[in-house]
């Protein structure tokens, strides 16, 4: 026992069960975003309900038991979604959301249930009058347990299926089917329904944008930093400053860039090229650029010391030899320390995208918006609209899950968003990493 | 000081009082040191007595290290390269290097060799080629490296690491060749053959060479200079130094009986 102490074996243990812990989390946070968003798209089976003994069946999809714990009952009630409303006088409709007793849930699954969704967005669930298998020409006649079935007209539905009919491989199908829709297309209904390609579009101009405001500044300072500026203590007062920079709350940086990039740069530059719209502003207002502009500043840190961990990991000998070749020292930097450092500049750029990509709460002020009625990027001269207003994911994400008024038509798409956001900066970061696996390669003297 | 040098000769390098501290250490004292021209001139001493430092006074590196201060003259060709407005870029391509440890840039063998000549503008591919070619035949690496010559020179041993990085020095065919240690990590026969690169290059070029090895330096040099904590001991014709050297220490060093 002691000697196993003295081996140093407890260390190894500790060590590597921390690394288990952080390990398991991960894989819980990433596994419950992936099953959870995946969840959203997959054809729930349709199941019937009666509100009262006396009131019609309707449809609805089950979205998960709650049981009544205050109580201390043991009573379990069920949810159902059922659907978006057709509101006529004579029905007193409740909600979409139901909060249903055990006994009010039919055991009847109807092989004639459908799903429909129509073009904008708004989805219903109803038994289908009569036996075809596609809708007529006129349309699809449900019965949305009204008093009389209700014509939906062909023109108007997206998609459409009979859930509780389909075999696995037709509900695979309809799952890429829904994720296909779901990453093209613009949202509707109040975000609630649709698509997010907007919010992914801004996400990744807006990201693309900051990457290249920010890369040529970051490396041009910290080259300056590190290979130009005499050592002494000014130097290391920038450099500590420049640090810690990187530790102001991205939300300050926000009020930053409104009041200076915004108000202050942006109403100069209306005031000089754009002063025949005024009083309207043109980039007096937050953009795609100031967004940009601002997660530029709030990733520069990142960038600087990232470039300088990687000059200074660049052996002195490298230097020296072109030096003793006759370089000057711009031909030195550009010629022997730059390409070599070329990696960490990337790494630099990996790190400031993982963070721009994910940080919302400064968008939110110079940029941002709900929804924005055109991309920042179409067939239009000058094709990228800096000035524009535009989706964010992560904005999109925080507005659906916390500004919606149903929350519970929000839960599962809010794991949809997130994995999509986890995935498009996991994207970004994989195509820079391999970008680096090459250098790396190339310049295999430093890692 | 045993000066015994016929003052016919003509000197390529003069170094006049020469003193160097590095960090606020003195590790040059007042060196007094002529590098006759086309002739090659070996630096002996134990270790840390200063030799890579008075190498590198004469292409002027030391100023590439951390807190370095020198004073007294270093003359190439009868010009002060320490005056303020020596162009340190030409008198490098001038005064080339070898360094102690062979450190070749992470780029192919090629590029390695045509590093200098491009930062000269030469732009030529076939001028290019000629000359990565002949220099790397000169080092005897040719025949080795011919077939990978765009494989990254880091993949080389090191022995083959220190040939290329003196055939990227002579590739720019300097007046004067500052060479450490050049054949530290090779083995006789590469030994051998740099050795007689030696030979050839002195008759373009004057060569500095700094050995721990006495038999080198008897048979490459025609002049020693013994260095000892900073301080020129000794300099002398070779055969001199090694048959009748006239201070103690260096007899002492030579037949290694030293410290
Ligand atoms: N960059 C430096 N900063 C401070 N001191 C240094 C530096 N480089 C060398 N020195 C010191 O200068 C002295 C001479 O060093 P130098 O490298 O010239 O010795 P050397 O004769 O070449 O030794 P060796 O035979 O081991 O290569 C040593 O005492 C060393 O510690
Ligand atoms: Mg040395």
């Amino acid at each position: 026992m002691r000697q196993w102490w003295q081996q140093g074996s407890p260390w190894v243990w500790f060590s590597a069960s921390a690394l288990l812990v952080c390990l398991g989390l991960f894989m819980a946070l990433l596994g419950l975003i992936a099953v959870k968003g995946m969840h959203h798209f997959w054809p729930a089976p349709l199941v019937q309900f009666q509100l009262t003994e006396q009131s019609r069946p309707q449809l609805g999809r089950l979205v998960r038991s709650v049981s009544d714990r205050a109580e201390r009952k043991d009573r379990a009630y069920r949810l159902v979604d059922r659907g978006d409303l057709i509101v006529d006088a004579s029905s007193q409709l409740p909600g979409r959301y139901l909060l249903l007793e055990a006994h009010q849930l039919l055991s009847d699954r109807p092989k004639q249930a459908v799903w429909v969704q129509l073009q904008d967005g708004r989805t219903f669930y109803g038994k289908q009058v009569g036996q075809e298998t596609a809708p007529s020409d006129a349309g699809l006649w449900l019965d949305l347990g009204m008093a009389a079935p209700v014509l939906i007209s062909a023109v108007e539905i997206r998609a459409y299926w009979l859930p509780n009919q389909l075999s696995f491989r037709q509900k695979g199908a309809v799952f890429w089917q829904e994720w296909r829709y779901f990453l093209t297309a613009s949202p509707s209904q109040n975000q609630s329904a649709g698509g997010i390609f907007p919010a992914i579009f801004g996400t990744l101009v807006m990201v693309l944008l900051m990457a290249v405001l920010v890369t040529p500044f970051g490396i041009l300072a910290a080259i300056y930093l590190h290979e130009y500026a005499p050592k002494n203590w000014l130097t290391q007062l920038i450099r500590t400053s420049v640090y810690n920079l990187a530790g102001i709350p991205s939300v300050v940086m926000g009020v930053f860039g409104l009041a200076f990039f915004v108000y202050v740069l942006g109403g100069s530059l209306d005031r000089l090229f754009y002063a025949d719209q005024l009083p309207a502003p043109t980039f007096g207002t937050p953009g795609l650029f100031w967004a940009a502009l601002t997660l530029a500043l709030l990733t520069l840190p990142v960038v600087i010391v990232a470039t300088e961990e990687g000059l200074s990991r660049l052996p002195q000998a490298q230097r020296l030899a072109s030096f003793a070749l006759g370089a000057t020292q711009a031909e030195t930097i550009w010629k022997v320390v730059a390409p070599q450092a070329a990696p960490a500049m990337l790494t630099g750029l990996i790190l400031a995208i993982a963070r721009a990509a994910g940080e919302v709460a400064p968008l939110m002020l110079v940029g941002v918006v709900k929804s924005a009625p055109q991309l920042p990027v179409d067939t239009q001269f000058p094709f990228i609209h800096l000035e524009r207003k535009f989706m964010h994911l992560g904005y999109h994400l925080y507005d659906v899950g916390f500004q919606s008024p149903d929350a519970e038509v929000a839960m599962s798409l809010v794991y949809a968003i997130g994995l999509v956001l986890l995935t498009l900066i996991l994207l970004l970061n994989l195509s820079a990493f391999f970008l680096r696996q090459r250098l790396r390669r190339k310049y295999r003297l430093i890692d | 000081m045993q000066t015994t040098v016929q003052t016919t000769m003509q000197t390529k390098v003069a170094i006049h009082e020469f003193s160097l501290w590095l960090q606020h250490q003195q590790v040059l004292d007042a060196i007094e040191l002529s590098i006759p021209a086309n002739q090659v001139t070996a630096l002996i001493g134990p270790s840390g007595c200063g030799k890579s430092s008075l190498l590198r006074a004469m292409n002027r590196m030391n100023e590439l290290m951390l807190d370095c201060r020198s004073q007294g003259q270093v003359l190439l060709d009868g010009q002060n390269i320490y005056q303020s407005e020596t162009d340190v870029a030409r008198l490098r391509c001038r005064v080339g290097m070898v360094f102690q440890k062979p450190n070749p840039f992470p780029k192919s063998v090629y590029d390695n060799v045509a590093f200098g000549l491009r930062l000269q503008g030469q732009r030529s591919r076939r001028r290019l080629d000629e000359q990565v070619e002949s220099a790397l035949k000169q080092v005897g690496l040719w025949s080795e490296v011919k077939n990978r010559l765009h494989h990254n020179a880091l993949t080389l041993s090191t022995g083959q690491q220190q040939r290329l990085v003196i055939a990227r020095a002579i590739a720019l065919q300097p007046e004067v060749l500052l060479l450490d240690e050049p054949a530290s990590a090779l083995d006789p026969i590469s030994t051998l053959k740099v050795e007689e690169l030696i030979y050839e290059l002195k008759a373009a070029y004057t060569v500095v060479i700094v050995t721990h090895n006495m038999q080198q330096a008897a048979r490459i040099s025609d002049y020693t200079a013994f260095l000892n904590q900073g301080r020129l001991v000794e300099w002398a014709e070779t055969h001199t130094i090694f048959t009748q050297p006239a201070s103690q220490q260096t007899e002492d060093y030579i037949t290694g009986r030293f410290g």
